[in-house]
């Protein structure tokens, strides 16, 4: 426990010390320190949130809300990374703010890899228009800069992220770098001016103007007029191809560069949307589907509650002809299974009825010689009680195919009867028919 | 001086929105006392093989 108890005090070291440089703008030194609090205690809240907002203060909001979500795992209730996250929320959606400003960050990435520095320098001067404060596009954009010998620019952005990061390392490097170009330059021009004076010039101030001219004149007017007018005509040339031709040039590119990059970002941008439009129909398609299936459901329970209500009607008419005629076309497995038992009562009443009613009508057919008609109505009979009459339908609809010379069919329901009916009067005639059939 | 090309490796992507989760989950969070707990089980099973 003592144990527990020092290292709880050097997370709490730990974490005063990323406090304080938090509050002088020294975020590179807090995340480090705080990094080493949570490594001597995981659950120190406070640590954990503070190193949440330092990763949101240099841009990485990913990381913050990374460890945010830490913090509301570790403690769930009277957290305060529960509001940073709510706050955070409308920027970090897939088409947010920050996002969108990290994908254009790893696209100049790309661009910097692939040598078209000019389109990386376009890409992330919009990174830090999106998300002024991402350090890491700072520094990629001051390293280009510098590459480029842009000294000023890389200046520029190196101090604005140092009001965000006062002690980063990697923008120390790059400014204490820019300091030393530009001293190097410094010294150059002045290099240059002292040799100006030694070859015989003289400079002087006039108003905020440096005015340089030769230290003597010789006065030999024609020959100079004309050697001047050459010169500036040969300056003039220069001037225009080496100073006017470039710049136009350069010109041309960036706006071609700058129109590649936004073009390539309305396709990203179109990209999400077109994701997100995606997902929305295919939600849709399934609840259209999942419809479909309930308005189906329902059909089938309407016209299975209908047949069950003309079955009822009828069979209360002693209509039980039409009544059994609905009781075949209901499908069981619909029943639900609180009315299973008063369906099955129900269904042996009305059978019972209709089988009696079939029978008559199919042995006034089979006496009278009618065995076609005999045998649509036993088969009728026999697809709904296999065994009626004790297997005299089953006999009959076997005797009546016997009689139409449809020997397969009889021996068939002979057979059948034998199976289902072994006990039945007339299974020895069953028998003997089948023999004299087979033979 | 600076080395363009080396200082250029350094730079990473940086973690988008649809990768937080992954990350999320990726995220290992032992402390010391985690650590200390674990030696000092490794420790007890020396001992009882001793």
């Amino acid at each position: 426990m003592e144990s527990h108890g020092r290292l709880t005090q050097f997370s709490n070291y730990y974490y005063n010390e990323g406090l304080r440089c938090a509050t002088v703008n020294d975020i590179s030194g807090a995340i480090e320190r705080l990094k080493k609090s949570l490594r001597y205690n995981k659950n120190n809240i406070d640590a954990r949130n503070l190193l949440g907002l330092c990763y949101y203060e240099i841009g990485e909001c990913v990381l913050a809300l990374k460890e945010w979500v830490i913090s509301i795992n570790l403690k769930g209730e009277d957290n305060l990374a529960a509001e940073y996250i709510d706050d955070i929320q409308p920027d970090i959606t897939r088409t947010g703010r920050f996002n969108m400003s990290v994908k254009k960050y790893n696209q100049a990435l790309l661009y910097a890899n692939e040598g078209n520095e000019d389109l990386a320098i376009v890409q992330l001067k919009r990174v830090l228009g999106l998300n002024p404060k991402f350090i890491c596009a700072a520094e990629l954009l001051a390293l280009l800069y510098i590459h480029n010998k842009q000294l000023k620019e890389a200046k520029d952005v190196i101090e604005n992220a140092r009001k965000v990061d006062a002690n980063n390392v990697t923008l120390m490097c790059y400014l204490k770098e820019v300091e030393e170009e530009l001293k190097r330059k410094e010294d150059t021009k002045k290099k240059k001016s002292k040799s100006d004076i030694d070859i015989g010039t003289v400079s002087y101030e006039s108003g905020s103007d440096t005015i340089i001219r030769p230290s003597y004149f010789k006065d030999n007017a024609t020959i100079t007029s004309i050697v001047n007018i050459v010169f500036g005509l040969v300056i003039g040339i220069l001037i225009s191809f080496f100073l006017i031709v470039p710049g136009v040039k350069k010109n041309a590119r960036q706006e071609s560069a700058s129109k590649l990059v936004e073009a390539n970002n309305a396709i990203s941008t179109k990209n999400a949307t077109i994701k997100d439009l995606q997902s929305k129909v295919d939600e849709l398609n399934k609840k259209i589907s999942a419809m479909d299936q309930t308005t189906e459901d329902n059909a089938s329970n309407m016209s299975f509650y209908k047949s069950m209500l003309a079955m009822y009607v009828s069979f209360n008419n002693g209509n039980y002809i039409e009544a059994g005629e609905a009781l075949t076309s209901i499908n069981e497995s619909q029943v639900d299974p609180d009315f299973k038992e008063t369906y099955e009562t129900l269904k042996v009443e009305v059978n019972d009825k209709y089988c009696q009613i079939l029978y008559a009508s199919a042995s006034s057919n089979y006496n009278q010689g009618n065995y076609e008609e005999a045998i649509t109505v036993f088969e009728k009979i026999v697809k709904l009680n296999p065994t009626y009459g004790d297997g005299n339908a089953l006999y009959f609809l076997a005797q009546s195919y016997r009689m139409t010379g449809d020997n397969q069919k009889a021996i068939t329901n002979y057979q059948r009867l034998l199976d289902e009916c072994p006990d039945s009067g007339k299974a020895s005639n069953a028998k003997r028919h089948i023999e004299n059939l087979t033979r | 001086m600076i080395d363009f090309e080396e200082e250029l490796k350094k730079f990473k992507p940086a973690l988008e929105v649809e990768e937080a989760e992954e990350a999320i989950r990726n995220t290992k969070i032992d402390d010391m006392t985690d650590i200390l707990q674990e030696m000092i089980k490794e420790a007890k099973k020396a001992t009882l093989r001793v």
